[in-house]
């Protein structure tokens, strides 16, 4: 089997037609001798919905909390619409456009669900314009209209899971980091929050989506990047992925040798 | 602020205007005072320490900055009260020069740093004689208002202090605060500029501390380093909106006068049971209610059932 290199992009759609919306270039980050990620380039073009895959410890978090601002990278660059803004602090990045949600949802348990998105929504890119008529529209997109009132640390694994995505919403950044929002989620808030992320281009927001979920990432992905021990070790179309013998071996297993 | 807590703030100040008119007497215009002087440091102090729970144990740095500034230049020939504006902005850079560093740190550090502040800013000042007097203080002019003067002036800084912990609470800026309280990182990730709100509480909360150690130094006509800038008066900061409801609108006013009142009874009959008593008030509301007296309250409304008033926000937590 072809074994896709990692750097070219694949697909019909080529990425160098413009310049990508976030590109990252040898991004490093050690912690003490590990090597939490190891040179990894990455681009995604605006408007897209990459997909982040890789084994437990492979550097995906690590990644999204270097893009986001929570941790310094050791080396390397990342340039977000060509302006390179590692090492900036996430309150800065927001404002930039960048926006992640937490891997373990972290409400504001003492505000109701609606003052969480309220928060965003002050605070975020658009620093508070029309912030109540913002809140309001993520609460509906996430379906948590209903729930406004009530104190978020009332609210199910799922629901706080919707309401990292409502509060994202409502910060309206460029770009989305999505940590595993499907972890813990029953089928039908599965399908309802890839719904949700398959909404978002068409608000102009761009996603990168780290998933374990094999099925969810492969049906709202159109391109899917690989790390493995904090390398990227392939990048393509979820098909091109799924058929990969280093991306098989390392994620999903290796294939019995008969 | 709602209108039950307008309507509240109005009965009190009504009632505080009328006491010294009907009882008369001395006694009540000091314990006046010293009640309204602690309720506004214990208000200041929460809206840092209750809303955006950063707990600092060096606000008597403020406090002694407030009252040397005023004292130092009211030796020097100037009016006390021109002096008040003066003393506020120098808290205000002591605050930020302390709070730029100090933030960088999280949870008992940042406690562990305003505490060395606090203590050193003590030994400094014993210390600074040209400025402080040193260990023998400041002894002030004698000519000053009478005692009703001082009496409105705290009520007046008190109740300014409750105005604007009041908006703040209700403003963005108490949003960001509170979200700062809850989670740190997750209101960074939402784009809250953590370090500035954080310093703007700071240096917000030592405005109105140095204040108020502007007119009390004036009240007491004497200054000594151990008594403006001692732990006591840092401690007591913390004390009073932990005891009454930390980072509530009320819970401070209800600490601070509890405070002064057990302070003012016991002191004089046991030197130290004051001490005593707040030590075993302390263990009793974290043990059984965090949210101090306020909390108190609270649990044993929802004893009966109530229906939730309309617009109301509803318990955080739930019954227990």
């Amino acid at each position: 089997m072809a074994q896709i290199p990692a750097t070219q992009p694949v697909g019909a759609r080529p990425l160098e037609r413009s310049q990508p919306l976030l590109e990252t270039r040898r991004l490093t980050r050690h912690f003490g001798g590990l090597r939490a990620l190891e040179d990894v380039d990455l681009a995604v073009a605006e408007g897209e919905i990459l997909g982040l895959i890789g084994p437990n410890g492979a550097g995906k978090t690590t990644f999204f909390n270097c893009l986001s601002g929570v941790l310094k990278p050791t080396s390397g660059e990342i340039r977000f619409r060509g302006e390179a803004v590692q090492g900036r602090l996430p309150h800065q990045l927001v404002r930039k456009g960048i926006c992640h949600t937490h891997q373990i949802a972290r409400p504001f348990g003492e505000m109701s669900v609606r003052e969480n998105v309220l928060v965003g929504a002050y605070f975020g890119r658009a620093r508070g314009e029309d912030a109540a008529q913002r809140a309001d529209s993520a609460l509906a997109t996430t379906g948590l209209l209903r729930l406004a009132a009530a104190p978020a640390a009332q609210l199910t694994v799922g629901q706080r899971k919707l309401l990292e995505i409502a509060r994202v919403l409502a910060v309206d950044p460029e770009l989305v980091l999505l940590d595993e929002v499907c972890g813990g989620l029953n089928p039908a808030e599965t399908a309802h929050v890839l719904d949700v992320i398959r909404g978002l281009p068409k608000r102009g927001m761009t996603v990168i989506y780290i998933e374990h979920n094999m099925r969810a990432v492969m049906s709202v992905s159109e391109r899917v990047a690989v790390l493995n021990f904090g390398r990227k070790i392939a990048e393509g179309t979820p098909e091109e992925i799924v058929r990969n013998e280093q991306v098989i071996a390392a994620y999903l297993g290796t294939r019995p040798a008969a | 602020m709602s209108r039950r807590d307008i309507l509240a703030g109005l009965v009190l100040l009504v009632v505080l205007l009328a006491i010294p008119r009907i009882l008369g007497g001395t006694y009540i215009l000091d314990l006046g005072v010293l009640t309204f002087l602690f309720i506004s440091q214990a208000i200041a102090w929460n809206i840092l320490g209750g809303y955006a729970g950063q707990v600092s144990f060096g606000y008597a740095a403020f406090f002694g900055i407030g009252a040397y500034t005023t004292g130092y230049l009211w030796l020097h020939g100037w009016q006390p009260l021109l002096t008040l504006p003066l003393g506020a902005l120098l808290a205000a850079i002591f605050s930020l020069i302390i709070g730029l560093p100090a933030f960088r740190l999280t949870g008992a550090y940042f406690v562990i740093a305003t505490l060395a502040v606090g203590l050193a800013m003590r030994v400094v000042a014993l210390n600074a004689e040209p400025f402080t007097g040193g260990a023998s203080g400041l002894t002030l002019p004698t000519d000053v208002p009478g005692k009703a003067w001082f009496y409105h002036s705290m009520l007046i800084l008190m109740s300014g202090c409750f105005l604007i912990s009041a908006w703040v609470r209700r403003s963005r800026f108490g949003m960001a605060l509170m979200a700062i309280r809850l989670d740190q990182a997750a209101a960074a990730s939402l784009g809250v500029n953590v370090p500035l709100y954080k310093n703007l509480a700071h240096t917000l909360g030592a405005v109105l501390v140095a204040i108020g150690g502007g007119i009390y130094c004036v009240y007491f006509q004497y200054i000594h380093p151990d008594q403006v800038f001692g732990f006591e008066i840092s401690i007591g900061m913390v004390l009073m909106p932990v005891i009454g409801g930390l980072g509530t609108l009320w819970g401070p006013v209800l600490g601070g006068t509890l405070y002064y009142a057990i302070q003012d009874t016991l002191l004089t009959i046991f030197p130290f049971a004051h001490l005593l008593v707040y030590g075993l008030l302390l263990m009793v509301i974290m043990v059984i209610e965090p949210r101090g007296l306020l909390g108190f309250a609270r649990l044993v409304r929802r004893r009966r059932p109530v229906p939730p008033a309309a617009g109301q926000r509803q318990p955080a937590v739930a019954p227990s």
